[in-house]
C-alpha cells in the first residue's frame, strides 16, 4: 500500500559537487520499493514550496530498512532537503509509479544514463545481480566532475563506460554517441534488454537507435508533477497511438518504442 | 460533542467537508491513503458527454502560495465513468457529487440526467467556471443569461440536489448566483480558479502551453471568503467554499463567511488525508467553542 510516511533522516552527505546522497529509516518502503519508482518528498513544513518534490528511488537496504535518495541542488525544494540532517523527520509518500521490469526474459543489460538520470540505476543493477543478470551501464555526464556513486555501479557483473561532454574523462561526446559507438557489440538475438534514464532531448535521441537494436527498451521519464500519483493529469507524456498517460502513476517507466516526442 | 452533519438542497452530509472536483480523481484514487467514508463527500472530476484528452504541456506551474493548472477537463467522458468510474464508488459511505460540463447546455443535461440516474450519484454540481476551455466552461458562468440558461436544462434534467460551481473572474459575482437560484439552482460552490499567468524570463515564454491558466492554493483564500461573503448577502441558497484551504483554520472561516460546507482541492497534492484532519480541526474548534451543531458557525460573524 502507498502511504504518506514521517521517515527519520539517518545521514546525508555530500557525494559530488551540489550532489547529496540523504539516507533515510523507511522499514515499509524499502521492503516494498521496486526499482524505477520514486518517492513524493515534502521539502517544506509551510506551503514554500507548495508541492512535494519527485526523487527516483536510489538504493534500498531491505535488511537495515533503510531507503537512499541522490539529487542535485537546483533549487528552493533541494536546498531545503540538503539542510535536513541526521535526526530530523521527512515526509514522504510512495512508493509511486510503476517500476522497471526486471524479470523479463533476458539476460544482459545495457543501462544508458544521462546526468542525474543515473539516480535509480543502483537500485536497478542490484535487482538485476538478484536475478543473475549482467549488465553494461553507459553514464554521461557534462563533465567528469559530476560523476559520483560509481563504485556502487561497478562490480561483479556489471561493466561501465562513461562519456563526458568536455572530453575531461573517458568517451568524448554525449552517452547516446556512445551507445553508437558501441551499438554493434550488443546485438539482437543474444537476451539483451536496454534501460534508459535521463532527460528528455536524450531519449529522443535514444529512440532511433534503441530501435535498430531489435531488443526492447524501458525508458524511466521525468516530468513536474503535482499529485504525484496520477489525480490531477499534470504530467503527461504523448504515447504513439495520441493518448497521453501520467508519468507518475502510467510511468515513469515507459516502453521507449511507445513515446512520442514529436508533440 | 459537536453535531458536524449539515445539510446542502436537502442532502445530509456528515461532516462539511467535501473534495472539490480536478483534485481528487474520480474518488478512489486516493482511496488506498485513507478512509474516504470519514469525509461528508467528493465531487468527481468533471465529466463530459465524450471522453477529452486535455490540453497540451505544459499544464501546470508552481507560483508563490498557489499553483497554475490548464489541465482542460481531461476526462473519460459519461460512459466511461459509468462503466468504469462510479461503480468503484459503491460501498463508501459517502456522498458522491458529480461534476458535469458541456459545449452546449444541452449536453449539460444530457450529462447530467445520464449521471444522475444512477443511484448513486446524490448531486450534480454545474461548472459553468473551468478557465481552461474555449468552450462551456467560463463562457456560461460570466454570462448571468447563460449562466441561467445551463441551470434551467440542467434543474429539468434531474430531481436531484443541483450545485451551481461558480467563477470569480467576473465584474460582479452575485449577480451570476442570483441567476443560477433564479434558474433553479439548490446550492453553489465557489470559487472555481482565479485566472492568472506565468511567464519564464529567460526564455519569455508562458510556463503553460495555453499561456493563462487557473490559480488554486492558498494564495487565493482571501479572495474566496470575500466572494462567500458577497454571496451569503445575495442569495438564500446554501454555498460550499472552496479556495486555498490547506489547514482546518481556513475552513472555520468560510463558515463564518456565510459557507454551510467547504470543498478541499490543491491541499489534496501536498496531504492526501488533508481533509480527514480538517474534519478532526472542525470538531475540535466546535467542541472548544461550546457549539452544538457546526451549522451554528455558519455566517456567524461577530458584529
Ligand atoms: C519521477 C522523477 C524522479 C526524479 N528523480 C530525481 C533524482 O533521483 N535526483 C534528482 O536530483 N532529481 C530527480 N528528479 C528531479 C527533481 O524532482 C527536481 O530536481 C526537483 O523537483 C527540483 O526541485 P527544487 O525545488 O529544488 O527546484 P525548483 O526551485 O522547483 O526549480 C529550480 C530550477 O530547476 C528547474 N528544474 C526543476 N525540476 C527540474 C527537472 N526535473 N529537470 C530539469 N530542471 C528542473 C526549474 O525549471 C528551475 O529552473 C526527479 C523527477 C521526477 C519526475
Ligand atoms: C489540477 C486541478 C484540476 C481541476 N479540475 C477541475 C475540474 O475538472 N472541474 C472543476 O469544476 N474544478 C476543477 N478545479 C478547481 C477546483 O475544484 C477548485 O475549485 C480550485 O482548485 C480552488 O480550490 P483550492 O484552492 O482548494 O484548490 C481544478 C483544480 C486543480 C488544481
Ligand atoms: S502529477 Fe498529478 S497526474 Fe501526475
Amino acid at each position: 500500500m502507498i502511504s504518506s510516511v514521517s521517515c527519520p533522516v539517518i545521514d546525508q552527505a555530500p557525494a559530488g559537487p551540489g550532489i547529496f546522497t540523504i539516507r533515510l529509516k523507511a522499514p515499509v518502503l524499502a521492503a516494498e520499493a521496486k526499482p524505477g519508482q520514486f518517492v513524493h518528498v515534502r521539502t517544506a513544513d509551510g506551503i514554500d514550496p507548495l508541492w512535494r518534490r519527485p526523487f527516483s528511488i536510489h538504493r534500498v537496504d531491505r535488511r537495515r530498512g533503510i531507503l537512499l535518495l541522490s539529487y542535485r541542488r537546483i533549487g528552493r525544494g533541494t536546498s531545503l532537503l540538503a539542510g535536513r540532517t541526521a535526526g530530523d523527520t521527512i515526509d514522504l509518500l510512495g512508493p509511486l509509479g510503476k517500476p522497471f521490469d526486471t524479470a523479463g526474459r533476458f539476460d544482459k543489460a545495457i543501462i544508458v544514463a544521462g546526468g542525474l538520470g543515473i539516480a535509480p540505476v543502483p537500485f536497478l543493477l542490484d535487482a538485476l545481480r538478484k536475478e543473475g543478470k549482467r549488465a553494461v551501464v553507459l553514464w554521461g555526464v557534462r563533465s567528469k566532475a559530476e560523476f559520483f556513486c560509481l563504485e556502487a555501479l561497478r562490480g561483479r557483473k556489471t561493466a561501465i563506460h562513461i562519456a563526458t561532454e568536455d572530453g575531461s574523462e573517458g568517451f568524448h561526446g554525449r552517452v547516446t554517441d556512445l551507445f553508437g559507438r558501441l551499438a554493434a557489440e550488443f546485438t539482437a538475438g543474444s537476451g539483451f534488454s536496454g534501460f534508459a534514464c535521463g532527460p528528455m532531448p536524450m531519449l529522443k535521441t535514444l529512440q532511433p537507435l534503441a530501435a535498430a537494436s531489435g531488443f526492447p527498451w524501458q525508458a524511466s521519464l521525468e516530468e513536474r508533477m503535482a499529485c504525484g500519483v496520477g489525480v490531477c493529469q499534470g504530467c503527461v507524456v504523448r504515447m504513439k497511438n495520441r493518448q497521453y498517460r501520467t508519468v507518475c502513476a502510467d510511468g515513469p517507466v515507459f516502453d521507449l518504442a511507445e513515446l512520442d516526442f514529436n508533440d | 460533542m459537536t453535531d458536524l452533519s449539515v445539510r446542502i438542497a436537502g442532502l445530509a452530509l456528515k461532516n462539511p467537508v467535501l473534495t472539490a472536483s480536478g483534485t481528487f480523481g474520480y474518488g478512489t484514487e486516493y482511496a488506498g491513503y485513507f478512509d474516504i467514508s470519514l469525509l461528508g463527500g467528493i465531487a468527481t472530476k468533471t465529466v463530459t458527454l465524450e471522453p477529452r484528452e486535455g490540453n497540451p504541456m505544459p499544464r501546470l506551474a508552481e507560483t508563490p502560495g498557489g499553483m497554475l493548472n490548464s489541465i482542460g477537463l481531461a476526462n473519460v467522458g459519461i460512459e466511461r465513468f459509468l462503466s468504469e468510474k462510479l461503480p468503484a464508488l459503491e460501498g463508501l459511505d459517502t456522498r458522491v457529487i458529480v461534476n458535469v460540463a458541456g459545449n452546449t447546455a444541452e449536453e449539460y443535461a444530457e450529462v447530467t440526467s445520464r449521471a444522475a440516474a444512477h443511484p448513486r450519484v446524490d448531486a450534480i454540481e454545474v461548472n459553468v467556471s473551468c478557465p481552461n476551455v474555449r468552450h462551456g466552461g467560463l463562457a456560461f458562468g460570466t454570462n448571468p443569461a447563460a449562466t441561467a440558461e445551463v441551470t434551467a436544462a440542467v434543474r429539468a434534467a434531474t430531481s436531484k440536489p443541483v450545485i451551481v460551481k461558480l467563477t470569480p473572474n467576473v465584474t460582479d459575482i452575485t449577480e451570476i448566483a442570483r441567476a443560477a437560484e433564479a434558474a433553479g439552482a439548490d446550492a453553489l460552490s465557489l470559487i472555481n480558479t482565479v485566472l492568472g499567468m506565468a511567464i519564464d524570463i529567460e526564455t519569455r515564454r508562458p510556463l503553460i502551453a495555453r499561456r493563462t491558466a487557473g490559480l488554486s492554493g492558498p494564495a487565493i483564500k482571501p479572495i474566496a471568503i470575500a466572494k462567500v461573503y458577497q454571496v451569503r448577502q445575495a442569495v438564500k441558497l446554501p454555498l460550499i467554499g472552496i479556495g486555498g484551504i490547506m489547514r482546518w483554520q481556513d475552513a472555520v472561516e468560510f463558515l463564518l463567511a456565510g459557507a454551510t460546507a467547504v470543498q478541499t482541492g490543491t491541499l489534496h497534492f501536498v496531504e492526501p488525508d488533508g481533509p480527514v484532519r480538517v474534519v478532526e480541526g472542525i470538531r475540535r474548534y466546535s467542541e472548544e467553542k461550546g457549539v452544538a451543531s457546526v451549522t451554528e458557525l455558519v455566517g456567524a460573524l461577530s458584529e
